[in-house]
């Protein structure tokens, strides 16, 4: 019985102090989580063993709150992660008209429905079938992650060259964005070959030498624009029910809960990626349905990614969270799988309780000081952040992604070709060619 | 024409505050940081620092990427100890130089692993399927005792550590030294070991087309002939296959047993290689010069001579040995690893062959590293070593890797498991735990743990319990024979698991199949 209390405090200690971190724009929980585990190695370092009924609960209710949370930066300060980049759009139009309290609501009403997708229909049979799938598939999924590129780059359409004088300036036009894609996808995985292969970040602190790469290329780009861009937002007004039904709900958990199972699963792609996928694959127009269904993807990806580490004999890790808490812990029984279970339903159901307060906190905090301010705050943070676990080779490294992760910002193409870091490294080495190519870049 | 669109433009509700340049000038839409209307494809004139930060990226990003990969090319990887390993260094690039603790095995998709340690510790080395296919081509294949240096990606959990081979060009393998012997000298004593034979090649026979029988090739000496047996990579790698027929030649061989016969394989097709006349007749002469007895066996056992070169009883070594170098003969029960990192040593329980004496074992990673081969559940083992007590408990410290030898991996002659003790499955209870049973019955479907499995067993009357057999205590072969619906005599200890009562196989061969 004491585990339980000590699994139930330590869960529900770690959703309400992230809440906090999760309404800073840009700062990432894996970021944070990295600094946890550290911690946590000083603390054995010293002869004080964390138990994993402390931290693993913990963990759980930073992943699950951050993905849930994380909605109010995303919504109400623009400054969305790689994988809200649909909500972008929906949800600054929703901030632009007044009602970004809403847009955060229905994002998080996803995000709960996706916390039911996971507890009560994927939990249950994910033990029995997954372990199947994964043997079955695993042979496949450096093909599979070349159709994903191959749709990534291929999806992005030319904007433009329409109008204007006919020749190159016309070609141009039209071909500039989908130039920049291409050379934000090349150049991103140009630094994925060279931090997977010859990392500059010290070997001590190696299992956050991506943590720079993707600081600069998602988290600072946003805060910049923020701080640089002249946009005001308009009066919000707050509300007491949302325009959104039950056919709405089932919808969005269809689209989200299928393109962030995917990327939960699937190794190296991403929520954004999913939902690109599934928004194809369920063609669902309907913007609520976007809103809400990056809200379910969200949580999915990230909790999902996090909870296969667990599923008894699938143990697959997905995410850096599960990377990291495989230093500290190996699961080893199903009473993980149910601790784990059970604290993302508790902390799930904190999270979303939490998050209309918030939000109307953020709204007036908003009100009262300019959110290029916040920004400014939030890009100060990050910075330091970086500095003090990879030193300023990190920091280099981040101002590297920085301009890598504004090209498509500021050329008008996709944020997602900025995930060729990752994509374009690891189907070349699971294609096994990786290490010809970083031959040919000098890297071996 | 800015005043005008200014006149004309609709601006929508929420808009109204925005500076010009974040609405599109024709359709009044929110358009951001954007230069051009993504609504009606309509020019949005910027202020100059939004469109000098564009150029600006581009410069930073090609500028930036152009350092970073000048910075990453020229960087030394550090060379790291494997006993300095932390679980912050997850994915680290880093390189290591060591000594191969096993032979290269090769996995069912083609890549291959070894086993590395440098003295701190060691570390498991995965190779992907084109590494070990060039590592084969270029005669690199790591074998036990090997000084291997190489660079990978460090793999770290709280259980497991590995390191995967960067590239083929970063393994430099320099091998152990290998000695010289007669073909009449290679033995089975010799078993686990590579050493170096020449001879006269006097048949050469290659496998049938489609058949799965390896090369063969004959080689005589003065002491006698032997079949030296490989496959197809170590054949395309022999450099002068079509004179080999009739020709002396020199090659490297490891020396195993097959079925109870003494096995010699070509370790790799590159070792082969011609002798000269000149190299022959030296040779010859010096074989005939040297006394035809063998040199004495160097002393590994530092200055603690054993002093009896019989078996001393496992129950009769005393505390009053202590100090005393003896030499025994038992199987191993358990083997319990230290903690990665930690300076324990590793603990090996060896049992008479009559299973009722026990003696712990103690020895340090710096002696693991030469054991040829490392003590297993099961097998029979002779070791040399000190007595030592340590909190009134005696135990055998040894100092030398050397003085570890398998004798035997075969099952105990007799019955592992005696049928006549067997009990009634319905006999077990809460209240017996922690005691010694046998049972007989016939395992159902098994159920994969970290580190074993576990079976139910249904006896006679129709009893089932469930029995853990764990991968540390059980040898490896007897648990990979055990299938569902096999009748099986089994040893154990009972115990509770969430309530439940189950029975864990003792250490060693502690279940019989029976069918």
């Amino acid at each position: 019985m004491a585990s339980f209390w000590i699994v139930l405090l330590s869960v529900t200690a770690g959703t309400l102090v992230y809440s906090v971190f999760s309404c800073l724009p840009g700062l990432h929980v894996y970021n944070v989580m990295g600094l946890l585990v550290l911690a946590i190695l000083g603390l054995e370092a010293k002869g004080i063993a964390v138990p994993p009924e402390v931290f693993i609960p913990m963990m759980t209710g930073m992943i699950v709150n951050w993905s849930m949370v994380n909605t109010i930066p995303s919504v109400l300060l623009g400054t969305p992660d790689e994988s809200a980049l649909f909500t972008v759009l929906p949800g600054q139009k929703y901030l632009m008209v007044g009602r970004g309290y809403e847009g955060t609501m229905i994002t998080a009403v996803g995000s709960l429905a996706g916390a039911f997708f996971l507890v009560c229909v994927v939990a249950p049979f994910a033990p029995k079938y997954l372990p199947v799938s994964q043997e079955a598939l695993k042979g496949h999924m450096h093909w599979v992650l070349w159709i994903i590129i191959t749709f990534i780059l291929m999806s992005e359409w030319p904007k433009g060259g329409n109008r204007g004088r006919a020749g190159w300036a016309k070609f141009w036009d039209a071909w500039g964005s989908l130039l920049a894609g291409v050379c934000t996808f090349v150049l991103a995985g140009l630094m994925g070959f060279i931090l997977l292969n010859r990392s500059p970040v010290s070997h001590e602190v190696a299992f956050q030498n991506i943590m720079p790469a993707f600081v600069g290329l998602f988290a600072v780009p946003w805060c910049l624009l923020n701080i640089i861009s002249a946009a005001d937002v308009p009066p919000q007004r707050t509300t007491d029910s949302l325009d959104i039904d039950g056919d709405i709900i089932l919808r969005s958990v269809w689209s989200g809960g299928l393109g962030g199972g995917f990327a939960a699963y699937m190794p190296i792609v991403t929520g954004g990626v999913g939902g690109l996928l599934a928004g194809h694959a369920c063609a669902q127009r309907e913007e609520r349905i976007f809103v809400m269904g990056q809200g379910v993807s969200k949580f999915v990806y990230y909790v999902g990614a996090f909870m296969f580490l667990f599923v008894p004999g699938l143990n697959l890790s997905r995410g850096g969270g599960a990377w990291m808490v495989k230093t500290l812990y190996t699961p080893a029984s199903t009473a993980d799988y149910l601790m784990i279970v059970g604290s993302i339903a508790v902390s799930a159901a904190l999270s979303f309780l939490m998050i209309s307060p918030l939000a109307k906190l953020t709204l007036r905090l908003i009100d009262k000081f300019n959110y290029r301010h916040v920004s400014s705050v939030a890009l100060a943070i990050i910075v330091v952040m970086v500095f003090a676990m990879t030193g300023w080779v990190g920091l280099f490294i981040a101002a590297v992604g920085t301009g890598v992760g504004l090209l498509p910002v500021l050329f008008g193409s996709r944020r997602l070709n900025c995930l060729g870091i990752l994509l374009l490294p690891i189907a070349c080495n699971m294609s096994g060619f990786g290490e010809t190519i970083a031959g040919w870049l000098g890297l071996n | 024409m800015s005043d005008k669109q200014s006149e004309t433009k609709t601006v929508l509700p929420g808009h109204e505050t925005q500076t010009e340049e974040m609405n599109c000038p024709s359709c009044g839409r929110f358009v951001g940081a954007k230069n051009k209307c993504p609504y009606c494809g309509a020019r949005v004139t910027k202020r100059m620092s939004l469109v000098a930060i564009r150029w600006a990226a581009v410069l930073l990003a090609t500028v930036g990427m152009a350092c970073l990969w000048a910075m990453a090319k020229y960087k030394t990887m550090p060379l790291v100890k494997i006993g300095d390993l932390q679980a912050t260094m997850n994915f680290a690039q880093i390189r290591l130089d060591g000594t191969a603790q096993t032979d290269a095995r090769t996995f069912r998709n083609g890549g291959m692993g070894f086993n590395i340690a440098d003295g701190t510790g060691s570390l498991q080395v995965f190779i992907s399927q084109k590494q070990a296919a060039e590592l084969q081509k270029t005669g690199r294949v790591p074998r036990a005792g090997d000084k291997v240096q190489m660079a990978g990606s460090v793999s770290l959990s709280d259980k497991d550590a590995s390191i995967r081979l960067q590239s083929v060009d970063s393994f430099v393998l320099e091998r152990a030294p290998a000695r010289t012997m007669k073909l009449g000298d290679v033995a089975e004593d010799l078993k686990g070991d590579t050493v170096v034979v020449e001879g006269l090649v006097t048949d050469f026979t290659a496998p049938p087309a489609g058949s799965k029988k390896p090369y063969s090739l004959k080689l005589r000496d003065d002491t006698g002939e032997r079949t030296v047996t490989f496959w197809q990579t170590e054949y395309d790698q022999i450099k002068e296959k079509d004179t080999l027929m009739g020709s002396r030649v020199r090659m490297r061989i490891a020396v195993s047993t097959y079925k109870g016969k003494l096995q010699l394989k070509l370790t790799d097709g590159l070792s082969v290689e011609p002798v000269t006349a000149e190299e022959a007749g030296a040779l010859d002469a010096a074989a005939a010069a040297a006394p035809a007895a063998k040199a004495p066996a160097r002393d590994f056992s530092r200055g603690k001579a054993v002093r009896e070169s019989v078996y001393q009883d496992i129950g009769g070594i005393t505390k009053d040995m202590k100090g005393k170098t003896v030499r025994v003969k038992g199987r191993v029960a358990s083997v319990k690893e230290p903690e990665e990192g930690s300076n324990r040593p590793t603990e090996v329980v060896l049992r008479s062959e009559d299973g009722k004496k026990a003696l712990t074992v103690k020895y340090w990673a710096k002696t693991a590293e030469v054991i040829k081969d490392l003590p297993k559940p099961g097998y029979l083992f002779d070791i040399t070593g000190e007595v030592d007590v340590f909190k009134g408990r005696v135990s055998l410290k040894v100092g030398s890797g050397y003085n570890i030898k398998l004798v035997s991996d075969a099952p105990p002659s007799g019955p592992a498991v005696d049928v006549s003790l067997a009990e009634p499955v319905n006999g077990l209870g809460p209240d017996r735990k922690g005691e010694a049973v046998v049972l007989v019955g016939t395992l159902g479907a098994d159920h994969a743990l970290q580190g074993g499995a576990k079976y139910p067993l249904t006896d006679a009357a129709g009893d089932t319990v469930e029995v853990v057999f764990w991968e540390g205590r059980v040898p490896a072969d007897l648990l990979n024979r055990l299938d569902e619906g096999m009748k099986v005599a089994v040893r154990g200890t009972v115990g509770i698991y969430n309530g439940a009562v189950n029975v864990t196989a003792d250490s060693g061969y502690s279940v019989m199949p029976l069918d």
